[in-house]
């Protein structure tokens, strides 16, 4: 059966069809919030949500863009709403020892990941980086995933955020470079350094 | 090491890595990198970068996440069963089947108003708001405009719907309950509308469900004040539903009086939570239309254009405008436009002729 007819299947609520849509995409979505947000409770509420969403919102889906671009668009806003929903709630409970600080407390508690030392020493690699990545920007971070983790091109990642194909590249750079600085921080490229000589300031 | 630091733009440099560069870009990045220790090294941080992250390893659903997903998934398709009908697509085209139809509607209703002898009814509402509100200024219309008549026709048209729907209750489908009643309390207090009752029902997580606003609003803020909401609704691209009729009769006994006396009418707002709608853009949109209610020359000019309702009515076309335009092809929009030109002009020399 083509994607069109499990389309049109689908939008009439047949549930069946619109597993069969999904087929794939669920893994897919479900990394990609995972690392967004950093644990694996999110993620799987947040796919819950894109997925259930889609299935709701089928009949706005046009196809103007691609099935898959769509619904990563969905899986994109979902998480970037989760996150807002953080960062409110962390701004209510920071509220009072805010007051006593100099203003300057709350950039300490960048997220609820392990604390990078923490991760160090315990040599976990992936977990660093999920730690790295939730220190940069969830613009940057959302264009470093779908390019570097999940493999999109730039047009895809360019037709998904809706943004310009220079912001991608832009944002990509910048997201990489600052991950680069992270990264080195945490002291995870000792062991992988490429045979180089010349090191010292960094750009 | 001639380099320490260097300007060169690093998009480029990742660009390149990735190879998504021109012909042209990718020489420029290999020529510089022949002279330049400093992005050369740049270069292999981008690539560090890139290939530790390729080897982060994808993840996968937990093994309940489907069978919890099939479980979600029938349940909202049994919650919501008229959703998936036909006739929702269509029910959500309305606005822009209306504005279409205004747009046609608008030279046919100029026609209909000159050929019809000056309509009573119409120039009864014209006196209501002329008298309450503005006595003095009233007349003001008619020294104004070169043609007062046809204006004045037009302008009571449309008053007489205000008229009609003076107490009503529009049903906003919003993502966040919270942020729509803070944008309506924004928007309440631009037009100096009083909060008369609230009502606010929440589920047991905490989250507001459904909020009921009782506004009272002075009835030349009134048209304002409607038209805010009504855009709340069609810029957040929120289910807006306005049933004046249902709401009338059991308002209308309640609210006369109070509106005799006081020349104060009424807007029920009521706010739920619509599940099916992409809340991250919608309240984006929603915080747009806040801010641009709150800025401070939105309520002056707009209670000017109350106070010459007319302009009230040039507004809601323009708006209309403005809406197909951002949404149709430009050539059917034009086409559109010229066909409308075309209506009114005919209008206009049928009239002269008569």
């Amino acid at each position: 059966m083509d994607e069109q007819r499990m389309l049109s299947l689908a939008r009439e609520g047949e549930v069946a069809a619109f597993e069969a849509l999904i087929e794939g995409y669920e893994d897919k979505i479900y990394s990609l919030a995972f690392r967004m947000l950093g644990n694996s409770e999110d993620a799987r509420d947040a796919a819950q949500e894109t997925l259930l969403k889609a299935y709701s919102g089928l009949q706005r889906f046009r196809g103007d863009a691609s099935f898959s671009t769509w619904i990563y668009r969905i899986a994109k806003n979902v998480c970037l709403d989760i996150l807002r929903r953080r960062s409110k709630q962390r701004t209510y409970s920071l509220d009072e020892p805010m007051e006593l600080g100099d203003g300057e407390v709350s950039r300490q508690f960048a997220g609820d990941m392990p604390a990078p030392e923490d991760v160090v020493m315990h040599g976990e690699v992936r977990d660093s980086i999920n730690s790295a990545l939730a220190e940069i920007s969830e613009h940057h971070r959302v264009v470093i995933i779908l390019r570097d983790i999940e493999g999109f091109t730039y047009e895809e990642i360019a037709n998904i955020l809706e943004i310009e194909l220079g912001t991608v590249k832009s944002r990509l750079y910048r997201a990489r470079a600052s991950l680069h600085e992270i990264l080195s921080e945490m002291e995870l490229f000792r062991d992988r350094a490429v045979g180089q000589s010349e090191g010292g300031d960094d750009g | 090491m001639r380099h320490t630091t260097c300007d060169f733009p690093g998009e480029l440099l990742s660009a390149y890595l990735d190879n998504e560069v021109t012909e042209s870009e990718s020489a420029r990045v290999r020529g510089h990198l022949q002279d330049c220790a400093h992005c050369r090294r740049r270069l292999e941080q981008l690539r560090e970068t890139r290939e530790i992250l390729s080897e982060v390893p994808s993840q996968s659903v937990p093994s309940s996440f489907r069978r919890q997903l099939r479980a979600d998934l029938l349940r909202h398709k049994e919650d919501k069963p008229g959703l998936r009908g036909s006739g929702s697509g269509w029910l959500r085209r309305m606005p822009m089947v209306a504005a279409v139809l205004l747009l046609l509607l608008l030279p046919v209703a100029g026609l209909y108003s000159h050929v019809s002898a000056p309509g009573e009814p119409l120039m009864m509402s014209m006196r209501a708001v002329g008298e309450d509100d503005a006595p003095a200024d009233a007349p003001q219309l008619e020294s104004a405009d070169p043609e007062p008549e046809t204006d004045a026709q037009m302008l009571s048209e449309v008053l007489r719907v205000d008229e009609a729907e003076r107490s009503e209750s529009i049903i906003l489908h919003v993502a966040d309950v919270q942020e729509g009643t803070a944008a309506l309390a924004a928007l309440a207090d631009t037009v100096d509308a009083e909060v008369q009752s609230h009502e606010q029902v929440w589920d047991a997580d905490g989250y507001l469900k459904e909020s009921e606003s009782l506004l009272q609003v002075d009835s030349d803020s009134y048209a304002i004040l409607r038209e805010g909401v009504l855009r709340m609704g069609t810029l957040a691209r929120q289910r807006v539903e306005a049933d004046p009729v249902v709401h009338r009769d059991e308002m209308s006994r309640e609210f006369a009086a109070a509106e005799e006396a006081d020349q104060r009418t009424h807007l029920r707002v009521v706010m739920m939570v619509d599940d099916e709608t992409i809340s991250d853009v919608q309240l984006d949109e929603l915080c747009l239309v806040r801010t641009q209610l709150e800025e401070t020359t939105f309520p002056a000019q707009l209670r000017e254009a109350a106070a010459r309702s007319w302009t009230v009515f040039g507004a809601h076309v323009a708006y209309a405008v403005l809406w197909i335009a951002a949404r149709i092809p430009h050539l059917i929009f034009v086409s559109l436009l010229v066909v409308t030109v075309i209506f009114a002009l005919s209008a206009h020399r049928r009239k002269d002729s008569a």
